[in-house]
């Protein structure tokens, strides 16, 4: 399991977003398409650990650079 | 700008091997900053070859358009040019006109509407199948499987009849001639657009919106005001252009690659969980949309350590970018077992491709399926009679005969 000394918080940028669903593709769990346009929205926004490489994968695939995910780094006494 | 146009390459290049890109792009990757290149019409052009260069420009949407009338646009060849004149559909179009009309369609294509889409693809797959089992061998997969699938898809969405497929293959296929006369892609294009304009004028008469997307995009933004009928023809002809010829030749090719790599081929039969793989690493392989991705600088702008004047065109050559060693190890290996879903070959930016989620659902379709009903497929005439393509605007095989 690989463990982060950053905890990774996911936003949208839904303006620029357009909607080819590559972040869907790669991380369901966290990203979904409004039903009226398409455009993305998030499921969550600070998915688990075991998520954060397909979310980082999906912030560089995303072809309009709207999905950004904010590393924060992480207290000690983090459970 | 100064630098004699004797030194320049011409552009386009023609391929020396028609499966893989020209060597060139390969020695513009290693060499320092731009290829400056030489269109037919003597206009230079900058050629961007690597992964990272092409993302760079392809993701830059203030800075490079995509509307041809813009001066500096790379001109490909004549005949191209009298596709261009024509009224420019949102592929065209820059910000913010490009995404009020891509938003338009956005919902149409997205993930769940696709997925909910495949048992239909998969009936329509079937069924053309068991034509061509019941005729027996051998059979051309392009124009008795391929093109009438992705055709029924994409007509399907639309509710174009089905007596009129063979008009829009027919007119496809000359619109996307490079080397032509001109006024061959002229008429076709005119003649699409003049059957879309009659089409969806009878439909406004009655629209049905449960049933299809041109009678949808009526109620929803032509009636309201939000697009002309004209902006909506145009966009019912992109629809239908991209929708079918394009995903017909990258199944082409695909079956091409894994009768040609039966090592490739027995791994899929082995863990038929590499499909998704597969079928990326045939997109990034072949990148059969090779010349789309052309833009003119609308400011100055450095890239890769070239300074790019406004007014400059500029070729993305995605085909370059996905056999580029720094993104993809070994490239020009078709490999099903890479992670190849970081290719480039739906282009990047606000113009990758609308259809991709479709594209992606036919691809995986014909490949979970074909090699199963048919356990025994190969060509029906010698690899080396197997006709490429050329140099089209996409790439794809003349024909593909088989046997089982
Ligand atoms: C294997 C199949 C396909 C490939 C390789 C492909 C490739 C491409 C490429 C490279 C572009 C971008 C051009 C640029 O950057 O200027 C594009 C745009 C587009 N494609 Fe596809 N395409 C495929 C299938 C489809 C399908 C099935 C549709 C369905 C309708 C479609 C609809 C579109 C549309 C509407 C655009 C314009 C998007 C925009 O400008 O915002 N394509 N395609
Ligand atoms: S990958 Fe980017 S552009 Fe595509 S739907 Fe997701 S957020 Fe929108």
């Amino acid at each position: 399991m690989a463990n982060h000394d950053y905890k990774l918080i996911v936003s949208v940028n839904q303006d620029v977003c357009v909607g080819a669903g590559l972040c869907v593709l790669s991380t369901d769990e966290v990203f979904d398409q409004r039903d009226e346009d398409g455009v993305v929205k998030l499921v969550q926004n600070e998915p688990p650990e075991e998520l954060y490489e397909k979310v980082l994968g999906a912030v560089r695939k995303c072809p309009s650079k709207a999905i950004k995910a904010e590393q924060i780094p992480k207290e000690n006494k983090e459970a | 700008m100064s630098s004699p146009s004797e030194k320049m390459p011409s552009f386009p290049m023609p391929r020396q091997c028609p499966f893989h890109p020209p060597q060139e792009y390969k020695e513009s990757q290693e060499e320092p900053g731009l290829t400056k290149v030489q269109m037919w019409n003597g206009a230079p052009a900058w050629l961007v070859t690597r992964y990272e260069d092409v993302r760079t420009v392809l993701g830059d949407r203030d800075r490079f358009s995509t509307d041809p009338s813009t001066p500096g646009y790379p001109s490909l060849s004549p005949a191209r040019d009298a596709v261009l004149d024509a009224e420019p559909a949102f592929i065209r179009m820059d910000p913010p006109e490009h995404g009020q009309h891509r938003r338009m369609l956005t919902k149409e294509f997205m993930i769940k509407r696709v997925t909910a889409l495949q048992p239909k693809i998969q009936a329509i797959f079937d069924a053309r199948l068991d034509e061509i089992l019941e005729k027996g061998p051998p059979a051309e997969l392009v124009e008795d499987l391929f093109l009438p699938l992705t055709s029924e898809v994409i007509a399907g969405l639309l509710d174009v009849p089905h007596e009129d497929h063979a008009f829009f293959q027919e007119q496809s296929r000359r619109k996307v001639l490079l080397d032509v006369d001109p006024e061959i892609p002229k008429e076709a294009s005119k003649k699409i657009l003049d059957y879309l304009d009659l089409l969806i004028t009878e439909r406004a008469k009655n629209p049905k919106p449960e049933d299809d997307l041109l009678s949808r995009l009526i109620v929803e933004q032509v009636q309201p005001g939000h697009l002309s009928h004209r902006e909506l023809v145009v966009m019912a002809d992109l629809l239908l252009m991209a929708g079918h010829e394009t995903t017909a030749n990258q199944m082409a090719l695909g079956v091409y690659s894994f009768l040609t790599n039966p090592d490739q081929l027995q791994l899929l039969r082995d863990d038929p969980s590499l499909l998704r793989n597969a079928v990326e690493e045939m997109l990034r392989f072949h990148t059969i949309v090779h010349y789309n991705a052309i833009r003119v600088a609308k400011e100055d702008v450095e890239v890769a350590g070239q300074l790019i004047r406004k007014g400059d065109g500029v070729i993305a050559l995605i085909a370059g970018a996905n056999r580029d060693s720094a993104a993809f190890e070994n490239p020009d290996k078709f490999d099903i077992t890479r992670k190849a879903d970081h290719h480039v070959a739906f282009s990047f930016g606000i113009h990758q491709c609308l259809g991709q989620p479709l594209a992606r659902v036919e691809l995986q379709t014909v490949f979970s399926t074909l090699f199963e009903r048919l356990p025994n497929l190969n060509f029906a005439v010698p690899q080396e009679k197997i006709e490429a393509k050329g140099d089209h605007f996409v790439l794809g095989l003349q024909k593909l005969p088989v046997t089982w």
